[in-house]
């Protein structure tokens, strides 16, 4: 079926429906296929933790434990809340507020980053506070922390060349805007 | 209604809309044909939240403007506004009834589209919707601000763009 009458224009709505579709559940579903693994992970990891704690008698193991499962649950609740921002994208809102919330989702340093930031420390925490670590403290936290910062740069590298100048465009827009 | 159904309404009622929208925008064919597919999947994406508060065109002109500003085929700084000579309201900028000589009036145009082109992002949706032939009252629904504000905005385009056709020669209004 073709949607225009201008022959540059043909679009096969068949075909395109079904890219709809597609990119209406690409991230979303990805997002929400991570939440389910962690819900799944949650009682799971709890169940290990005490199995564990009763093995060993040593509380640092069952702390160690549920710092995992707590990791997992922030991770969880995290990636409900992506899957429920790429769900509810609107186009349709008036261009001021689309612009706002666009320049919210384009900044470095969300809300979100910090339940991210929480759950890595503890899983972090919990890697190191068990009775019997797998690995030496002082290296682990030096390759941790390594990574972390190598991380959080190659982020902010990517957020300067990709999300930096939509920020950028949607603020200036926003003031355009609201200016007269 | 089913989505789909839904969708397909809205398409046959508004594909002319949506096309001429894409029209302002992009000088060549391809990237007509990318931006309309573009305000298409936006318009699926956006079709859960509609709930018939405003009018469907307003609805379908909000994704497509704002489809326009994040358009990721262009860059902003790349981002022309075209206009037909044919284009219905274009007499609606220039507010000026006397342009009956042919060739004054062709100069003229080659100048709007040029000075059209000078103008930012936003200045250029609020006249292509000019154009469309929207209200105040409609524009102001689309792009989120009050009417007298969308007023204020229109008439400073207008004088800046008589300013610069005129050589700063007419008189405010």
């Amino acid at each position: 079926m073709n949607l225009n009458k201008t022959k540059n224009e043909k679009v096969n709505l068949d075909q395109l429906l079904g890219k709809l579709k597609k990119e209406d559940s690409n991230y979303s579903n990805l997002c929400k296929r991570m939440k389910i693994v962690y819900w799944i992970f949650i009682p799971l990891y709890t169940i290990i933790a005490f199995i564990h704690y009763f093995d060993t008698k040593e509380l640092t193991d069952l702390i160690a434990g549920l710092f995992l499962v707590a990791a997992f649950l922030l991770f969880a609740l995290v990636f409900g809340s992506y899957q429920k921002e790429y769900k509810n994208v609107d186009y349709s809102l008036p261009t001021l507020l689309m612009l706002k919330q666009a320049a919210k989702r384009y900044h470095p340093f969300r809300k979100k980053s910090i339940l991210i930031l929480l759950a890595v420390f503890l899983m972090n925490a919990s890697f190191n506070l068990r009775s019997q670590p797998l690995f030496n403290t002082v290296e682990s936290q030096i390759v941790f922390f390594s990574i972390f910062i190598l991380a959080i740069i190659i982020g902010l590298i990517i957020w300067y060349f990709k999300y930096k100048p939509l920020r950028d465009n949607a603020l200036a827009n926003i003031a355009e805007i609201e200016g007269n | 209604m089913k989505k789909e159904d839904l969708f397909n309404q809205i398409l046959s009622d508004n594909s002319d809309r949506i096309q001429r929208i894409c029209r302002y925008y992009n000088s060549n064919a391809e990237d007509q044909k990318d931006m309309y597919q573009e305000v298409l999947i936006n318009i699926w994406k956006s079709l859960d939240q509609f709930k018939g508060k405003s009018a469907i065109s307003t609805w379908v002109y909000r994704v497509a403007v704002n489809t326009s500003l994040s358009f990721t085929g262009k860059s902003y700084r790349e981002m022309q506004l075209i206009i037909n000579t044919d284009t219905q309201n274009l007499s609606s900028i220039l507010d000026n009834e006397d342009l009956e000589i042919k060739k004054k009036e062709e100069k003229q145009f080659n100048l709007l589209q040029n000075e059209l082109n000078m103008l930012s992002v936003i200045d250029k949706a609020l006249i292509s919707l000019m154009l469309e032939g929207l209200s105040m009252r409609e524009i102001a629904d689309v792009i989120g601000i009050n009417e007298p504000n969308v007023k204020v905005k229109i008439h400073r385009i207008k004088t800046q763009l008589k300013n610069k056709l005129t050589g700063g020669k007419h008189e405010l209004k």
